[in-house]
């Protein structure tokens, strides 16, 4: 699961570690990245993709599924099952396909906006 | 037990790395296996990628034998933890046998060791060869800026050359006989793998059943043939726009052969390089023109498109598998943890792909 959803913790607590992901990020991004030698920058560049992951995560207060759920009117695991069993869920499966569209870009915003502006461009 | 070893490969010399096993009684084995009277291993380190096995360089000095001189060979073994979809040492070393007796380009297979009391595990040795597979980098050189129509013809050939190779029927036996509908097969292992992983993933789902509603036009009613089934952009060498060998033959079966076309051309594996359909370094229009000739086999394009899709949600869950080793604890490791925050690249690519495809606006093959 790509959003970070915990219902037991209130909307100051996230906002709390949103804000020791963030330190952590610029700590290591402004002290420790560039000290690291060249043979470590495989690792380096992991390492600000997942700071940068985990901080996206924890700012979105709404995750892409809580969104999708919003839209489908049924959670992630349920859409699953039922695209398994063959449900109909919407009458016109575009409707589907728009929703898990956005739900997908709603990931990419958090895992890796890059490429998805790279395809949106593409697509035009 | 880890046992110290100098790197001097990597540009750190003088650096002692921790070796899973012991260099000394590989040695021996080593002396054994391939009649010397002495091997002297002179550096060993651990080669970058592969989430799913281990390969080490070694150097080595060997005194007599067939390998008498200075060698650079390559050990693959297990990681400490595989994805479920993974070839054994013993099979992929099998297949890497047959494909080389076949001309297809790989590395020269040295010797097979089941014993796991050796080092821990199974393992082969291969001969290193020559080139740059970081396919990230590759799409970057001037070269492949435009595309190389050289390496399209090659990988053509050489792809239409395992088509065509013929199992022997112990190595058949190996692998199990090919499935009458590998199309069916692999949804049916998709669905499996995701049950498996106890993942909600509706988009995968969502594709699977797109898939299985064209089950007519994706079937292409060709024989199963022996597939590599990882033939892309970064399982091969490259050496001056050639392919110097093609690696990582632990996925290998049998399969359709547009299986193995639709996984070179999928989008997740172009690396920025869009508009170059194979592998993000050469066109379309002289691959598949190497191969028709080479094969005598047309490509089916509306069959390669579904492959495509395939090849987007095979990704995903392969890579969801790897992020698995790391949440379960089996194996902590960021590589693997960051694997599965890629799924939703191919998801974005296989709802692209099947909208493009159903509004009839896709033109990946179209020259």
């Amino acid at each position: 699961m790509t959003g970070v959803k915990n219902n037991n913790k209130n909307a100051d607590e996230m906002a709390t570690l949103a804000g020791l992901a963030a330190a952590i990020e610029a700590e290591f991004n402004t002290h420790l990245a560039d000290n690291l030698p060249p043979e470590q920058n495989f690792r380096k560049s992991m390492m600000r993709r997942a700071l940068n992951i985990l901080r996206q995560n924890l700012e979105n207060a709404d995750s892409p599924e809580d969104k999708l759920a919003v839209a489908t009117g049924q959670s992630c695991a349920e859409l699953a099952a039922n695209l398994r069993t063959g449900q109909q869920i919407f009458p016109d499966s575009t409707m589907l396909q728009s929703h898990l569209l956005a739900y997908v870009k709603a990931k990419l915003s958090i895992t890796n906006p890059k490429f998805l502006a790279q395809q949106e461009a593409r697509q035009k | 037990m880890t046992h110290k070893a100098a790197i001097i490969g990597i540009g750190v010399p003088d650096v002692l790395l921790d070796v899973p096993f012991s260099p000394e009684k590989l040695s021996r084995y080593l002396a054994d296996k391939v009649e010397a009277k002495q091997v002297s291993i002179t550096d060993i380190y651990a080669l970058s990628g592969g989430a799913i096995q281990e390969n080490w360089s070694l150097n080595l000095q060997i005194d007599g034998g067939k390998y008498d001189g200075v060698q650079k060979w390559v050990l693959r073994k297990d990681a400490p933890s595989c994805v479920s979809v993974s070839n054994s040492r013993v099979m992929e070393f099998a297949i890497l046998s047959h494909a080389f007796a076949h001309g297809v380009s790989t590395p020269t297979p040295i010797c097979l060791c089941e014993d796991e009391q050796v080092i821990g595990s199974a393992f082969f040795i291969m001969e290193a060869m020559a080139g740059q597979a970081q396919a990230h980098k590759l799409a970057r050189l001037p070269a492949f800026a435009h595309g190389s129509p050289a390496l399209a013809r090659q990988l053509g050939t050489e792809m239409a050359r395992l088509h065509k190779s013929l199992p022997t029927a112990e190595l058949t036996q190996r692998l199990g006989q090919p499935k009458p509908n590998p199309q069916a097969h692999i949804l049916s292992q998709m669905r499996g793998y995701l049950d498996l992983l106890g993942a909600s993933q509706p988009v995968l789902e969502f594709a699977l059943n797109w898939l299985e509603d064209r089950m007519d036009i994706w079937q292409t009613g060709t024989e199963p043939v022996l597939c590599h089934r990882d033939f892309r952009a970064g399982n091969f060498l490259i050496e001056a726009e050639k392919m110097t060998a093609l690696l990582d033959w632990e996925f290998a079966g049998f399969s359709d052969s547009h299986e193995d076309i639709g996984w070179l051309c999928a989008r997740c594996w172009r690396f920025g390089n869009d508009h170059l359909s194979v592998g993000g370094l050469a066109p379309f229009a002289p691959f598949r023109e190497a191969y028709e000739t080479a094969s005598g086999q047309t490509i089916n394009l509306s069959a390669l498109g579904c492959w495509q899709v395939m090849a987007e949600i095979r990704w995903a869950v392969i890579a969801l598998q790897q992020a698995r080793r790391n949440d379960s604890g089996q194996e902590p490791a960021l590589q693997l943890a960051l694997s599965g925050q890629m799924v939703a690249e191919m998801e974005y690519h296989m709802l692209s792909l099947i909208n493009e495809i159903d509004e009839d606006r896709w033109q990946d093959f179209r020259a």
